[in-house]
């Protein structure tokens, strides 16, 4: 046999291992379909399709059965060195393109597993970006997960580079330096659509502006760029009042981070992404205004970046309050009326759905136990009851903290609510989930000279701590009507994503339950407890013709400054994957 | 050496310090007197245990802290003495976020005569990492060698408290 016919043998065989699919292209076209019964069996983008719904129509595995729910195959992650904050927690939402699993680790580095054998997860290849695990690093280790873009996986890096990667072998096919600025970085995912490939900023924090741009899918090349800070003389510079402040640059700091993937609405060909809080979080003093687009939705064309519409959800925050949690899109009934509306759990407590194509405000619902920063949402303009367009500084309702010493405390905590947590929506149910924390957090101001702001270093003003025992709770709002559908109470704040599947809702805990709920009622059907914690969404899939789910654990991360008592929980990255028998 | 220290109080417990004012000297003071090796305190201060989370790499309470507590004191500025730096690091400062670090603290008495059991609910000392007695005057030998009455800390300083002369830390550093 010559080494050509050889090589035709092995790749048969390699097609064979894998269920006789083919190991086709992730074309523009697969991804638009995404969320369609062509690809039900498999989860090519980090929302499972453009409307980060996070729903699987697949239903081998459903409130009958789920009770016999077994773990089939796992297999260890790396990255688990620290930075300065930390190990960091594994929060990827893993792809899976017929039998083959994709994930990254908390530096952003990305693995592919081979799961065609149905009882094993074989390593196929570790993708080496080259990342510099300086543990001197200040900075909060994280990667949401991978984009499929042609035969590449795309990486975002937390040194700001964007790395393609063969999806057959693992090779860097490019790798280009997309954040330039000190400070800059990526903890969140890319977002692949068309030709494109869309990235935010997402070290806020930092002392950076935040932003969101465009890249080639081929080559890397920038495309379009769209600041969350508007410069001087741009619309909404005139909400950073930083003249009054003897400091005229404190827009440059102002954050506003795009540290999770947004969705995308084809038909319009708008991406609605979040927005992270203003900078620093806890002193608006340094920063007076409403301070835009920070705590926002905005709606970017995606050919062009610009901005079509935006939506503020807590103007001049002080609270910690980023918006960056997912944008659900969903189409449903209200008042009578078809309506396309984006829905999402906001970080402040309260449940928003919002006009897609004006991003107009059509009703909202609290969804945690005790919120009190406000006393309700105009109804008219979506905005928070004590928000007064005239003051500089805000006032809400639990009281204003300030530099000289006010103290106040604000529910929910100041990581939520919700946080980056990926939410889901059930379209046969018309209920949205999300996983959250029940808390408050005390507040104060520590004023910071300008001079010792740096890019780079971690500025947050003040101190947003714990107050008294922080929980969490997992939630279903009927989106129709803006109501709670069901509440399950959790023993620890929920960190993590959920997934639904046909009558199902899945999600891992931080003390490393694993759990399958009734999508009605949120009654327990399925638990395991796996020893890693959890703050990723799982996925589910087909193998051949089998179903089955997935997700992956590590350490407690910053996530676990709300659960001391797990802090002996040691931090190993794991891949379980769990199906009948 | 003189074994008799002023205790120090923790300024945000004052009911707790009638309470320490009254109590024994403690053992985890007498084993600080030995003298320490600041080369060797500076790795546990980096990688023992979590000061820098809270004191940053300098010592001031900047570059380095994390999102974690509020930012600590700053020890460049400190007027702490080398018993009061054994008292605060090894019985921590109940009521604070400063957390404990002697193997017997609040067991055995030797920290403030008390117990965990004696705090209400909820105000427990925080427990931090476990270190040794030597560790405990490695760590004060180090303060007092590199880090209180120090000024502004330096590019060199940073380097050579991350002990790599690239470290990411310190690339943004005059």
């Amino acid at each position: 046999m010559n080494v050509k016919h050889l090589m035709v043998g092995l790749a048969a065989a390699a097609a064979a291992g894998s269920a006789g699919m083919a190991h086709a292209e992730v074309t523009p076209e697969r991804l638009l379909a995404a969320g369609s019964e062509a690809e039900a069996g498999n989860w090519l983008m980090v929302g499972k399709a453009y409307d980060l719904n996070r729903f699987s129509t697949l239903d081998q595995i459903n409130t009958s059965n789920v009770a016999g729910l077994r773990l089939a195959m796992a297999a260890p992650i790396g990255g688990s060195e620290p930075a300065g904050f930390g190990i960091g927690a594994m929060q990827a939402t893993p792809l899976v393109d017929n039998g083959f699993l994709y994930v990254s680790d908390p530096w952003g580095t990305p693995y592919k597993f081979d799961l065609s054998s149905g009882d094993a997860a074989r390593p196929v290849w570790v993708c080496d970006t080259g990342i510099d695990k300086d543990p001197s690093q200040g900075i909060l280790l994280a990667n949401r997960g991978l984009g499929l873009s042609g035969t590449n996986v795309i990486t975002v890096l937390p040194d700001g580079r964007v790395v393609a990667c063969d999806a057959d072998t693992g090779d860097v096919v490019w790798d280009v330096q997309a954040a330039t600025d000190v400070g800059e970085g990526f903890t969140n995912s890319p977002l692949v659509v068309g030709d494109k490939i869309i990235i935010g900023q997402s070290y806020g924090d930092w002392a950076t502006r935040g932003w969101i741009a465009a890249l080639d899918a081929n080559s890397g090349e920038e495309l379009w760029r769209f600041y969350t800070i508007p410069e001087p003389g741009e619309p909404g510079s005139e909400t950073w009042l930083c003249d009054q402040t003897g400091n005229p640059d404190c827009w440059k700091t102002g954050g506003g981070a795009a540290w999770v993937a947004g969705s995308y609405d084809p038909e319009s060909n708008l991406t609605f992404w979040g927005t992270g809080n203003p900078v620093p979080m806890y002193d608006p003093e340094y920063r007076p205004g409403d301070n835009l687009y920070t705590n926002s939705t905005v709606a970017l064309n995606v050919e062009t970046g610009e901005l079509e519409w935006y939506f503020q959800y807590t103007p001049g925050d002080y609270m910690d309050y980023d918006e960056v949690g997912p944008a659900l899109l969903v189409e449903t009934v209200i008042d009578g009326e078809e309506r396309k509306v984006m829905a999402r759990f906001g970080r402040n407590g309260i449940f928003y759905t919002l006009d897609r194509a004006t991003g107009a405000y059509i009703n909202s619902v609290a969804y945690v136990g005790n919120l009190n920063w406000t006393e309700g949402i105009d109804p008219k303009t979506g905005k928070p009851l004590e928000y007064d367009p005239e003051s500089a500084l805000q006032t809400y309702a639990m009281g204003a903290i300030s530099r000289a010493g006010d103290v106040a405390t604000t529910c929910p905590n100041i990581q939520g609510g919700t946080n980056f947590f990926p939410t889901a929506y059930n379209p046969e149910l018309g209920l949205a989930y999300a996983g959250g924390i029940e808390g408050c957090s005390d507040l104060s101001v520590r004023e910071v000279d300008p001079a010792d702001v740096t890019p780079g270093n971690i500025f947050i003003g003040g101190a947003g701590v714990n107050s008294g025992e922080q929980t969490g709770s997992i939630n279903a709002v009927d989106v129709a009507t803006s109501t709670i559908a069901a509440t399950l109470p959790t023993t620890y704040a929920m960190y993590g994503g959920v997934m639904a599947s046909a009558d199902l809702l899945w999600a891992g805990h931080m003390d490393g339950r694993f759990a399958a709920y009734n999508a009605s009622t949120l009654e327990e059907l399925w638990s395991m407890n796996m020893g890693t914690s959890f703050q990723a969404a799982p996925i589910t899939f087909l193998v051949g013709d089998k179903q089955y789910v997935a997700i992956v654990g590590g350490g407690l991360g910053v996530g676990g400054g709300l659960a001391p008592e797990l802090s002996n929980m040691q931090a190993a990255n794991m891949l379980w994957v769990f199906a009948l028998d | 050496m003189s074994l008799s220290y002023v205790v120090a109080v923790p300024l945000a417990a004052l009911t707790l310090a009638l309470v320490m004012l009254a109590a024994p000297v403690s053992r985890a003071q007498e084993a600080g007197a030995a003298a320490g090796d600041p080369d060797r305190g500076r790795v546990v201060y980096r990688s023992v245990g979590y000061c820098v989370s809270c004191h940053g790499w300098a010592g001031d309470g900047k570059a380095g802290t994390n999102l974690q507590e509020p930012v600590g004191p700053n020890l460049r500025e400190t007027a702490l003495d080398s018993a009061a730096l054994v008292e605060v690091i090894g019985c921590g400062r109940p009521g604070t976020p400063m957390p404990y670090h002697d193997r017997a603290a609040y067991r055995d008495g030797r920290c403030f005569g008390m117990a965990l059991d004696d705090f209400a609910p909820g105000s427990e000392p925080v427990r931090g990492k476990t270190f040794s007695d030597r560790d405990v005057a490695n760590i004060v030998a180090y303060l007092e060698a590199y880090v209180i009455g120090r000024g502004e800390p330096t590019f060199v300083e940073c380097t050579e408290f991350y002990d790599n002369p690239s470290a990411a830390a310190c690339a943004t550093m005059d």
